[in-house]
């Protein structure tokens, strides 16, 4: 078990209810003793926020069951969820009753595990996790010879591949898996193909051929006809190697640039997104609509209704964004309350004279009206009852001809709307001209105001 | 901006109530009259959490409003059949005074614990300075507001 120190913060408390026995040792945690489960309670209804409560130890009396401590951990979690809630116990527990707490302990009470514990760092309830590499097939002859280095490469049966035909690897692979918007499942089925001379592989969600399995992960199954399953098999197993590993560089990309809380992208990908799309637009002779908005009012949400509630409010606004925008648009939060709508839908329908500008003016008028109708019932009888967002809106190539100009205008329109009262969108003149050259009248509209 | 709240007027409290114990009709429509609307708990330790949560709930709701609302607090129905009321009393006068408990006798609401009185008096007033600060000049005015001594009526030229 890891003796390293925990990661908890020093002014933070651990309160005990019960006869709770902590070996004296060096580093031994600081722990209040209780004299009832209510005065944890107390305790942690009036803690201030500086002096959070961390965990809390029950251990049951004497002639108590620990399954009536199961309620206890259920009021502690009720008053405050983020409390680590300890059993201590020397008795084997049911599944039942273990899963109500972060984990068991048996007296006398170490400090190394108790900080472990509460470090994050084990779960006494949870099985281990699968191990991160898998070991190898075995050696099978049926096809090359996979060996059982581990290595990913090296695990590649080696035969026949085309004459003149590049020779595909991992470089390329890699490469795929970091460029290629498909991942890596093309190459290697092509990858497979070359080395193996099979004429036609491919991989078959519905599951029937030879599994592609790895670390826990499920890829459907490797198929290729009129090749026996002794055959296909090191090649499912090498493939799921990769896939695994696709699939983990998506999780750690999206987790870089997504937003975790909303799951909208971050500012981060903005810039990046920002740049590449106008440059497309610049190309293809397309506009290409900045939208910048946040949430009136929202600080108030947060002050009356928790953050909890400012969360769900998030989330809710950019689920709903994400309804209505087209497919090559992208919802961004950029701050706390505050968002940017890249509208950059190369692939939209553009008629003679028309109707970008107006298309982007619709949606972004639609989403305005649907967030004064959202309504959070998760929220309970107190949940607010009409939201409203102020905004602004600037367009490529009118407004800027880079991303920070784009934003920094849209951003100005915005704070005009807030000026004039809130709930209001701001479109500048360039969002409702046609590109310049067009047949479309190039109007010299002032910056407008639409307020509901 | 346009916003909407929903009823707001029923202040929430916390009714405890043993599993054994059924609660007549005459409670329902006394809480119901005083504008309180209750939160059913058959377990104290539940009920302590729910009104400790409650009792948040007002805290961050009056600092929102200009009138506060005061805490309703807990009811608690047969008291003395509740396992642990010794302890369970003890930890929310000690912790959190400010919610009153109202033992149910059938009939009618008797205070159990008073938050007024248990609230604490008005803070006294600050003691005065221990020395009397002395008026500042002109001079010494014009030096704080512009660096220099001169005219202590400051024009902007900009």
């Amino acid at each position: 078990m890891s003796t390293a120190p925990s990661t908890r913060s020093s002014r933070s408390r651990i309160l005990a209810v019960g006869p709770v026995h902590v070996l004296p040792e060096d580093g031994a945690p600081a722990i209040e003793q209780m004299d009832s489960i209510f005065e944890a309670l107390g305790t942690i209804a009036v803690c201030p926020a500086s002096r959070p409560v961390e965990a809390v130890l029950l251990a049951p009396e004497e002639s108590e069951d620990p399954g009536e401590l199961v309620h206890s951990a259920e009021a502690l979690r009720r008053l405050d969820a983020t409390v680590q809630i300890v059993i201590v116990s020397a008795q084997p527990l049911s599944p039942s009753i273990a899963n109500a707490f972060d984990g068991h302990l048996a007296p006398p009470v170490d400090t190394s595990p108790l900080l472990d514990l509460l470090g994050g760092r084990i779960d006494a309830n949870q099985p281990p996790p699968p191990p991160l590499v898998e070991a190898p097939p075995a050696n099978d002859t049926s096809i090359g010879s996979p060996t059982s280095t581990g290595d990913l490469d090296a695990t590649v049966p080696v035969q026949s591949n085309e004459e003149g035909m590049h020779q595909l690897g991992d470089t390329d692979l890699v490469e795929a898996m970091l460029h290629d918007a498909r991942g890596v499942r093309p190459l290697a089925l092509r990858l497979i193909m070359q080395q193996t001379g099979w004429t036609e592989c491919f991989i078959d969600i519905e599951g029937k051929g030879e599994p592609i399995q790895f670390g826990g992960g499920e890829y459907g199954s490797l198929v290729v006809p009129g090749r026996s399953p002794d055959e296909i098999r090191p090649w499912a197993s090498w493939i799921a190697r990769w896939l695994a590993l696709d699939e983990a560089q998506r999780e750690l990309r999206d987790m870089a640039f997504r937003d975790e809380l909303t799951a909208a992208w971050n500012r981060r990908y903005l810039a990046s997104f920002l740049e590449d799309a106008i440059e497309e637009a610049r190309q293809l002779r397309r506009q290409l609509t900045v939208m910048v908005f946040d949430i009136d009012d929202f600080k108030s949400y947060n002050d009356r209704f928790g953050h909890a509630a400012g969360d769900i409010i998030l989330r809710n606004t950019v689920q709903l964004l994400s309804s209505v925008i087209r497919d090559g648009d992208r919802v961004c939060r950029t701050g706390g309350d505050e968002f940017a709508v890249v509208f950059a839908d190369m692939q939209a329908p553009r008629q003679p004279g028309s109707a970008h500008p107006e298309s982007v003016e619709t949606i972004a008028r639609r989403f305005q009206e649907q967030v004064c109708n959202m309504r959070f019932p998760e929220l309970g009888l107190d949940a607010p009852g009409t939201l409203s967002i102020s905004g602004g809106l600037a367009s490529f190539p009118w407004d800027g001809h880079d991303g920070n100009t784009l934003l920094r205008r849209a951003d100005e329109r915005a704070i005009e709307s807030k000026r004039r009262g809130k709930n209001c969108m701001t479109i500048g003149p360039g969002a409702r001209q046609d590109w310049p050259g067009d047949d479309g009248a190039a109007e010299e509209d002032p910056d407008r105001q639409d307020a509901d | 901006m346009t916003m909407q709240t929903a009823d707001m007027s029923m202040a929430p409290c916390v009714v405890l109530v043993p599993h054994e114990h059924a609660i007549n009709e005459q409670l329902p429509q006394l809480l119901s009259d005083r504008g309180w609307s209750p939160r059913l708990e058959h377990d104290p330790r539940m009920a302590m959490a729910e009104a400790c949560l409650v009792r948040r709930e007002l805290h961050i709701r009056n600092a929102w409003e200009t009138e506060p609302m005061p805490i309703p607090g807990l009811i608690v129905v047969e008291p003395d059949s509740i396992q642990g009321w010794k302890e369970f009393r003890s930890a929310m006068v000690n912790h959190v005074p400010d919610i009153p408990i109202w033992r149910w006798n059938g009939t009618e609401l008797e205070v159990e614990h008073d938050a007024d009185a248990s609230r604490p008096e008005e803070p006294p007033p600050p003691s005065p300075l221990p020395f009397k600060p002395e008026p500042l000049s002109h001079e010494e005015v014009s030096m704080l507001l512009h660096g220099g001594p001169g005219d202590t009526e400051h024009t902007d030229q900009s």
